[in-house]
């Protein structure tokens, strides 16, 4: 794609998607050429190009994609994943989110506090990762290319370390110097004169003990801000740096000029600007540990990949690295190791743990043609595989490539959150600005008393000046309005509602998905397949003048030869109770009717009731439990032996033994259930029955399904479906949140924006509970994170201070942004083991 | 940028004289008028900074 510019105008090649005919490009060409600012448009149908060239201070590309797409056509674009280092905050996510947003030809840009990565989508050739890369280092953050997610996950965890190592060096020195600054300020103090030496009460020597902070682990602050500000942009290391910079400036004119005004010698900040860094530099701390635990489930599930595995080639076992299998590879399995890749057994038997992958609490038999699942554990026996799915293909790496997605997407709440969070920073040095203002003209002659002090400390105001109070307000409001507690709240907590959903075989395709799942109040699922077993098996076998045995036994013989569905479900039940089936001697298939047989001189008839009246058999007797079998939606088939009716066997699709329970649990949690088929009512009303559904969408064709979800969404409903993502797909998207059961080994190519592994309808259960607890997390973090903020900045700005004479220290400031930190951490942490309560009833 | 920046400037350095001329008609110390000049100054500059440069490419156009 090329680009070349003059000085006045512009020329890009554009990727165009869907065009099929010469007309479509007309289309794109006129469409192009109607955006305002859009010298000339030729479109390219054969290299689907579009090249535009264009005044870039009247036309931008995201017009021009706009125009496209309103056409009917799309713009092909390429999505890179960088990861981002040194982000503190959600103004850094703003920051970097602005200053790429605003790049020509970047259409999207999601960046993850959390994850420390930018998803960023754009036209390739207008915009380059080389040049997005540039962008966010002039911001002065880390910008490189995701590696492959092992590479990736060492470099992360080495930089994590590096950071960890650097902030526990800072803490080292902050903190020791800290409290020693501390002790010799209130040297005169409770009972410090008699252990605290004397020397260290002198100002000099305090002085000298926070430069050391100041220059030591202060200054990642003051380098951060300076390089954001050269940008025009500011974070919350503004903050920090205008705290502990004014603190240690007013300390350092206090002891040197004590007779300037400042409030002389009784009003030196050392210990505030020292204690203030340590209290700073353990938040980094802990945040820098935090980040890393967040991304826990995908390292967890990337332990799982096997590194070696035992092949045969050519008649020979050999060890091999488990990358090197390939697909038809025959592989060994003995007990006790993992399975290397995805395949078929062949040979032998055993029982499989798949709990890592499916969330299956028991171990899986397995036997010749079984498939397995890489990763998963081998408990009992050795068996014999073949290979079919090798590398990137697996179950377990589509798994991991799932979470990763989910990682570094946006739930809209986060969206509010960092929006709020990247203006925090310009309203706060606002209000700093007003209450420096306010105190400063009005506020000291109003209120200041010279016995006033700071919460929880013996140090009294004293002889500070007008200039001096009012200083000291203005840093409290800055220092503990910052909003790193609001940045980490909503990734932290669906970074671990994603790992948690992994861990039970549930895979959501993105954090939207984990909320509006969380919001749904009505669940459909899909009859057939879904709710039931979509395969007819048997459910009453009724005797009349034959007993049961004999009814299924006659009934199996009949069917030996047929290819019809039911006989199938016949042939099944007769194996299950152990029956020898008889071949017949003569069979002949009535259509539309059944099949008459000849057994061991005996003529056997299996059939419908057209058929019996055609042979003159009486079945009167039977037509009250026909009839009942019918009400219950089964399909009741006569049987008869030598004109007379011996019995009727009723075959239905039957329900998935833990249907009615999942819907139960549903109902509990207060969501409405609707099933939805393609069956008559009759039928669809009989399943739903037994299941316990409120609402019954019957006779509804598969291409219709989509319309019935979007009638329940005009009801102001917010709908989950639940399908097999094959057949489903249009209702799976349209749905607010589309559930595909069943994936098994193959997740990638499910649609739906929820996946169930296995084929367990109290999955969905699961899911529901895991997507709420999350989001119930979600907003527990972000009432912390915004509790200290509403509760800290009218304290810090002297809100207390007329009614009681009480300040807040800035240090004290820096140790309740700190805790804000910490508690979001540790509330994120509880649902770290987090269980859905429905796996409690799974085991009971 | 360079616009935004040199605008910023001046805006911060309009508040910081406000401050100083307020506090000097009210009869504040040399101290107390040139200290908190600078410190009106340090954060009207903070404020402006990210405020004034979307405004103005706004008004200008750019895209």
């Amino acid at each position: 794609m090329a680009e070349k510019q003059t000085k006045e105008k512009k020329r890009i090649s554009i990727p165009i998607k869907g065009m099929s005919c010469v007309s479509c490009a007309e289309h794109v060409t006129q469409a192009l050429k109607e955006v305002p600012g859009v010298i000339s448009a030729q479109v390219n149908l054969a290299s689907e190009q579009a090249v535009v060239e264009y005044d870039p201070a009247r036309a931008s590309t995201r017009e021009m994609e706009k125009a496209v797409r309103d056409m009917g056509y799309g713009v092909g674009k390429q999505t890179a994943v960088l990861r981002v280092t040194g982000m503190s905050c959600a103004s850094c996510v703003d920051n970097v989110t602005r200053a790429v947003g605003e790049m020509e030809g970047v259409s999207n840009v999601v960046v993850n506090l959390a994850s420390g990565s930018a998803r960023v989508e754009f036209l390739p050739g207008v915009a380059g990762i080389k040049e997005i890369k540039h962008t966010i280092k002039e911001l002065g953050y880390g910008a490189e290319e995701a590696l492959e997610a092992e590479a990736a996950l060492e470099q992360e965890k080495k930089a994590r370390e590096q950071d960890v190592k650097r902030q526990l060096v800072n803490l080292a020195i902050s903190w020791p110097v800290g409290i020693v600054v501390m002790l010799g300020t209130f040297r005169d103090y409770w009972l410090l004169p008699r252990f605290v030496p004397e020397f260290l009460g002198n100002m000099y020597l305090l002085g000298a003990l926070t430069t050391i902070v100041v220059v030591g682990p202060a200054r990642q602050f003051f380098v951060n801000s300076y390089r954001g500000l050269r940008k025009g942009v500011t974070d919350m290391n503004l903050l920090y740096a205008t705290g502990i910079g004014a603190a240690y400036l007013i300390a350092v004119l206090n002891t040197l000029w004590p007779n300037a005004g400042f409030g002389g010698e009784k009003a030196t900040f050392f210990e505030s600007a020292a204690l203030l860094t340590g209290f700073i530099v353990l938040g980094r701390y802990l945040e820098a540990v935090t980040r890393g635990r967040t991304s826990q489930a995908i390292r967890k599930l990337m332990k799982l990949q096997p590194r070696r595995a035992r092949v045969v080639r050519d008649g020979k076992e050999m060890e091999v690295h488990a990358d090197e299998v390939e697909v038809g590879d025959l592989v060994m399995v003995r007990p006790g190791e993992s399975i290397p890749v995805d395949g078929v057994v062949e040979e032998g038997y055993s029982a499989v743990d798949e709990s890592m992958l499916s969330g299956e609490s028991l171990p899986v038999e397995k036997k010749a043609g079984d498939t397995v699942i890489g990763g998963t554990l081998n408990k009992t026996g050795a068996f014999r595989f073949r290979a079919t799915r090798v590398g990137k293909e697996t179950a377990l790496a589509q798994i991991i490539h799932l979470v990763e997605e989910a990682q570094t997407t946006k739930a809209p709440i986060q969206k509010v959150a960092d929006y709020v969070a990247g203006h925090f920073i310009l309203g706060v040095h606002l209000l700093a600005l007003l209450v420096f203002i306010f105190w400063f003209f009005a506020g000291y002659d109003l209120f200041f008393r010279p016995e006033s002090r700071f919460i929880l400390s013996p140090y009294a105001l004293g002889s500070i000046g007008v200039f001096g109070f009012a200083l000291l307000l203005s840093i409290t409001v800055l220092v503990i309005s910052c909003p790193c507690a609001v940045g980490l709240a909503t990734p932290a907590a669906m970074m671990a509602g994603s790992g948690k959903g992994a861990e039970n075989g549930i895979l959501f395709k993105g954090a939207d998905a984990i909320e509006a799942l969380s919001r749904v109040d009505t669940v459909i699922f899909d009859k057939t397949g879904t709710l039931t077993r979509g395969q007819p098996s048997v459910t009453d076998i009724v005797a009349g003048s034959l007993t049961q045995r004999e009814v299924l036994l006659l009934a199996a013989a009949a069917e030996r030869s047929s290819e019809h569905p039911l006989a199938e479900a016949v042939l099944r039940r007769a194996r299950e109770e152990g029956i020898d089936v008889p071949t017949p001697q003569a069979f002949e298939a009535i259509p539309g009717q059944g099949v008459e047989v000849g057994l061991d001189g005996a003529r056997i008839l299996l059939g419908n009731r057209r058929l019996m009246a055609e042979r003159a058999i009486a079945v009167d007797s039977l037509l009250p439990q026909v009839k009942r079998l019918e009400t219950e939606g089964k399909t009741a088939v006569f049987l008869a032996r030598d004109g007379k009716a011996g019995g009727i066997i009723a075959v239905a699709d039957t329900l998935r033994p833990d249907a009615a329970l999942a819907i139960d649990q549903l109902h509990r949690m207060g969501i409405k259930v609707a099933m939805i088929t393609g069956d008559n009512r009759r039928t669809a009303q009989a399943i739903a029955r037994q299941a316990g559904i409120d609402r019954v969408l019957a006779e509804v064709l598969p291409q219709d399904k989509a319309a019935e979800v979007r009638k329940l969404q005009a009801e102001g409903r917010k709908v989950a479906m639940v399908g097999d993502g094959i057949n489903d797909a249009p209702a799976l998207a349209q749905a607010d949140s589309g559930i595909a059961i069943g994936a098994g080994t193959d997740v990638a190519k499910e649609t739906g924006h929820v996946i169930l592994v296995r084929e367990r309808l109290l999955d969905v259960v699961a899911a529901v509970q895991v997507s709420r607890a999350t989001i119930r997390k979600v907003k527990e973090n972000l009432f912390w994170a915004f509790a200290y903020n509403t509760l800290g900045i009218p304290i810090a700005a002297g809100l207390l201070y007329p009614f009681f004479g009480l300040v807040v220290s800035p240090e004290l400031a820096a140790l309740f942004m700190a805790v804000s930190s910490v508690s979001v951490t540790l509330n994120t942490a509880v649902l770290r083991g987090y269980r859905p309560p429905v796996r409690r009833l799974e085991t009971a | 940028m360079r616009l935004a920046t040199l605008l910023s400037f001046v805006a911060a350095f309009a508040m910081g004289g406000a401050f100083f001329l307020a506090a000097s008609l009210q009869g504040y110390g040399p101290l107390s008028r040139y200290a908190g000049a600078v410190w009106v100054f340090i954060l009207s500059l903070v404020v402006a900074l990210p405020t004034i440069a979307p405004i103005l490419k706004r008004r200008l156009g750019v895209k």
